[in-house]
């Protein structure tokens, strides 16, 4: 996200009140994004590894395979940014 | 408080929530490529080959694209 000349110049005349609602927006935007591309990436992993012949419905053992996926992914998740931040801190050291 | 004043902590603010986006990204993308390498069959469980695997896929990246860089910037 860059600010050009004419951004900063309209944020500048806001009140501090309009200034905290502008950047609880921006928040609520970041976070709605994470989450839109966190639900586009568990999806297309978690299809890929469940659904294997697509039949004419969901079947219950597919569903039971992409809620144990999705958790799974999540769980990875957290390993990652576990790792990184273990790693960031012995860098830092 | 002064208009340029807040208008740096507004850009203070906006470098902080890229900065926030950028982690989370490269979080994304690990765990993307480290799922793809060390994820078979998902269980009720990570078992710990799995886990094990994801955090050793994930520093190893890291080492991976550091040596590339060096080896990268010694042929300049």
């Amino acid at each position: 996200m860059d600010l050009d000349k004419e951004t900063i110049e309209r944020i500048s005349k806001l009140s501090p009140e309009e200034r905290n609602q502008v950047e609880e927006r921006v928040k609520n935007e970041m976070l709605r994004q994470v989450f839109q591309e966190l639900v586009q990436t568990i999806s297309e992993k978690c299809f890929l590894k469940c659904i294997t012949k697509p039949g004419s419905s969901l079947t219950s053992g597919e569903q039971t395979c992409l809620a144990k996926c999705m958790d799974r992914y999540l769980d990875a998740m957290g390993i990652v940014s576990k790792t990184l931040i273990e790693r960031s801190s012995r860098n830092s050291n | 408080m002064s208009d340029s004043k807040s208008n740096n902590e507004f850009q203070t603010f906006i470098e902080q929530e890229n900065q926030k986006a950028a982690i989370q990204a490269a979080i994304s993308k690990l765990t993307e490529t480290c799922w793809d390498k060390c994820i078979g069959k998902p269980g009720s469980k990570l078992d710990r080959a799995e886990s094990e695997c994801i955090a050793n896929c994930a520093e190893r990246f890291l080492d991976s694209s550091s040596f590339i860089m060096q080896r990268l910037m010694k042929k300049q």
